[in-house]
């Protein structure tokens, strides 16, 4: 091995390869060498403690998450402010007034016709009959003058029936 | 693991900013006294280039080594503090001469044997032999950090060495 290549290999620490080893055993020059970079690797400064405590000390621990918890705050305060004033801005809601023109009504169904009916004979037992068809009316027969009863509700859907359901209320 | 130290720190771990600094300051510290020749000033740029991690780690590119990438900012940072306090680069080295030329006696010790050495080279040569032959650098890692070609990086290598034992045939002393 040449000196040259045994002095590039030596900056890579101790000459443990054969080859190399035996090189700088057997030459002054490279083992005298080996021996300043040995020195050399074993004179690395060592920093004073107390420039431990300067850089740790320096170090923004608190900063990233103060200023993170402060433009959280600033954006909650801002939005909040901004929905107060907003409230306290903005227009009250308008009101619009709806005019009824006609009320559209259905024909009353079987189960309201019989609860109808139900309710005639009973409270005009004598002047009203009423036909079944199992749970379904048939036929509501009562007496003409019962018209005149206007104040009773009974008789006035009687009177909504007859004309929403032709031929189901016969008077007599 | 120092790219995870750092990442933490950057999250505001100071834990992981410890770590990363009890891990890298000999480094730091040492490359920083090669180049300014000043045990205060290489302080003041360690101080620095941790700073500056803090602020600027977010750059640090994970597929580059670490070290090489730490010791390049200590370069740049030691390098503006020259600059700021308008000292040349090379006059450590001349108060080094005189330092060690009137006190010859001291040079028994092999360490400083070894500093009054270095502070004989040329700024170019005592940076690069430091990083690889005290650091344990590789020639591409030190040239990622000198930015210079790694052909450079040999011939600096060869001809600082040669000047040391130039220096110390001069004066008597084996290497």
């Amino acid at each position: 091995m040449r000196c040259e290549d045994a002095r590039a290999r030596l900056s890579d620490g101790a000459p443990n390869e054969g080859e190399l080893r035996d090189h700088v055993d057997a030459c002054d020059a490279c083992r005298e060498e080996y021996g300043f970079l040995e020195a050399l690797r074993a004179s690395r400064p060592q920093p004073p403690a107390a420039l431990r405590d300067r850089v740790v000390a320096s170090f923004p621990r608190r900063r990233f998450r103060w200023a993170v918890a402060a433009w959280a705050a600033s954006a909650a305060i801002m939005l909040g402010a901004g929905f107060a004033a907003g409230q306290w801005l903005a227009p009250p809601p308008k009101v619009e007034l709806v005019r009824v023109e006609r009320v559209v009504t259905r024909p009353p169904s079987d189960e309201e016709v019989a609860v109808l009916a139900v309710a005639l004979a009973a409270q005009y037992r004598g002047a009203v009959e009423v036909e079944f068809d199992g749970v379904t009316c048939k036929k509501i027969r009562a007496l003409r003058r019962l018209r005149e009863i206007t104040c009773c509700p009974i008789i006035r859907e009687m009177e909504r029936v007859s004309k929403e359901r032709p031929g189901l209320v016969e008077l007599q | 693991m120092d790219a995870l130290l750092l990442r933490r720190s950057l999250s505001g771990d100071a834990d992981a900013f410890r770590a990363l600094y009890d891990r890298t300051s000999e480094a730091v510290y040492g490359y920083a006294l090669r180049i300014t020749g000043e045990r205060g000033a290489a302080e003041d740029v360690t101080q620095d280039v941790y700073l500056a991690l803090v602020r600027r780690g977010s750059t640090y590119d994970p597929a580059r080594p670490f070290l090489s990438w730490l010791l390049a900012l200590t370069r740049h940072a030691a390098i503006d503090h020259l600059r700021r306090r308008r000292v040349r680069s090379a006059k450590p080295v001349d108060r080094a001469l005189i330092e060690t030329a009137k006190a010859p006696a001291a040079e028994t010790d092999a360490g400083e044997l070894v500093e009054s050495a270095l502070a004989r080279l040329p700024s170019a040569y005592r940076e690069t032999v430091w990083l690889c032959d005290g650091m344990g650098l590789s020639y591409g890692e030190a040239s990622s950090v000198l930015n210079c070609d790694v052909n450079t990086i040999g011939s600096r290598i060869s001809r600082g060495r040669r000047m040391l034992r130039d220096h110390f045939a001069r004066n008597g002393h084996a290497m």
